[in-house]
């Protein structure tokens, strides 16, 4: 919590991440505290609409894109089995080849 | 009788169909490759069902694009449609038309993505990163298209039989002889 209530007074700590460890700093009592408090709500809330209205806009994207992805999809299984069966394979996604006939024995 | 989800479940049949045929032949089985011939040959769902899904990849992409704006959106739909007429003849194959439809609906997102990276300069650096990821996905997207196209139209193109090599000299032949024939006539007697 970044309020800490000691007897009387409230006290305004910001806690902040540098690498691994969380660092507490001491921001002050009173109005600047309130004010600095106030400042640090703002920009939650910003961050908040901001993500929200990213994942508005990414769900947006991908609904649109759901379509196109199955005709990826589905085209590019058909044009595989269409090479197939004109003969053609591909070893391990490398380039098409013509399969060759069947070996003969003499 | 409502026919529609009795059309949608022998789609979904007939996808499953296919793609465990696609399985097997990818496998080395050459005895389903008769099976898959006949399955690419015969069916006229599939080629409808596959013409369905581009056209609903294809509205989706320019309600995205468009929005409310409908000037857009039909410029938008010419564009498209002007495009595919460029990619496309009349001797063209089911298989190649949808290929081209797959080619010009990447197009179509990967333009889209590129106006919106360019318009999200002044925008949080989350959000670039997601609109830059989801472009390169986007351009990746239409280069495997395109090169599935590419790749079909050189493999798939039917090579002429003896016979046909012949009768199309035999015609130019004939057509130059016309040729001459009419240069000649053309000629004044006196020359």
């Amino acid at each position: 919590m970044p309020w800490e209530q000691r007897g009387e007074k409230r006290y305004y700590y910001h806690n902040k991440r540098v690498g691994s460890r969380v660092v507490r700093r001491y921001l002050g009592t009173g109005a600047i505290a309130e004010l600095a408090a106030a400042a640090d709500d703002l920009r939650r809330l910003e961050r908040t609409i901001e993500a929200s209205a990213r994942h508005a806009e990414q769900a947006r994207l991908q609904e649109a894109e759901a379509p196109l992805l199955e005709l990826c999809d589905c085209s590019e299984r058909l044009a595989c089995a269409a090479l197939l069966a004109a003969g053609f394979h591909r070893h391990d996604r490398s380039r098409w080849r013509r399969t060759r006939g069947p070996k003969t024995t003499n | 009788m409502d026919r529609r989800p009795q059309t949608e479940a022998d789609n979904q049949q007939g996808q499953e169909a296919l793609a465990r045929l696609l399985q097997r032949a990818e496998q080395g089985d050459r005895d389903v490759l008769p099976r898959l011939r006949e399955a690419l040959d015969a069916d006229a769902n599939l080629w409808r069902y596959y013409g369905d899904l581009a056209l609903q990849a294809e509205a989706a992409l320019i309600r995205l694009a468009a929005g409310t704006n409908l000037l857009l959106a039909e410029s938008l739909q010419r564009k498209l449609h002007a495009l595919k007429k460029e990619l496309t003849s009349e001797s063209t194959s089911p298989l190649e038309r949808l290929l081209v439809e797959r080619v010009t609906a990447t197009w179509l997102q990967l333009s889209y993505l590129d106006a919106l990276v360019t318009q999200s300069t002044g925008s949080s650096e989350a959000r670039s990163k997601m609109i830059q990821r989801q472009q390169d996905a986007a351009h990746r997207r239409h280069l495997t298209a395109l090169k599935t196209l590419a790749t079909v139209r050189k493999l798939l193109k039917p090579s002429p039989s003896p016979v046909e090599i012949a009768s199309r000299l035999d015609r130019s032949a004939q057509t130059s002889r016309c040729d001459r024939g009419a240069i000649a006539g053309t000629v004044p007697a006196g020359n």
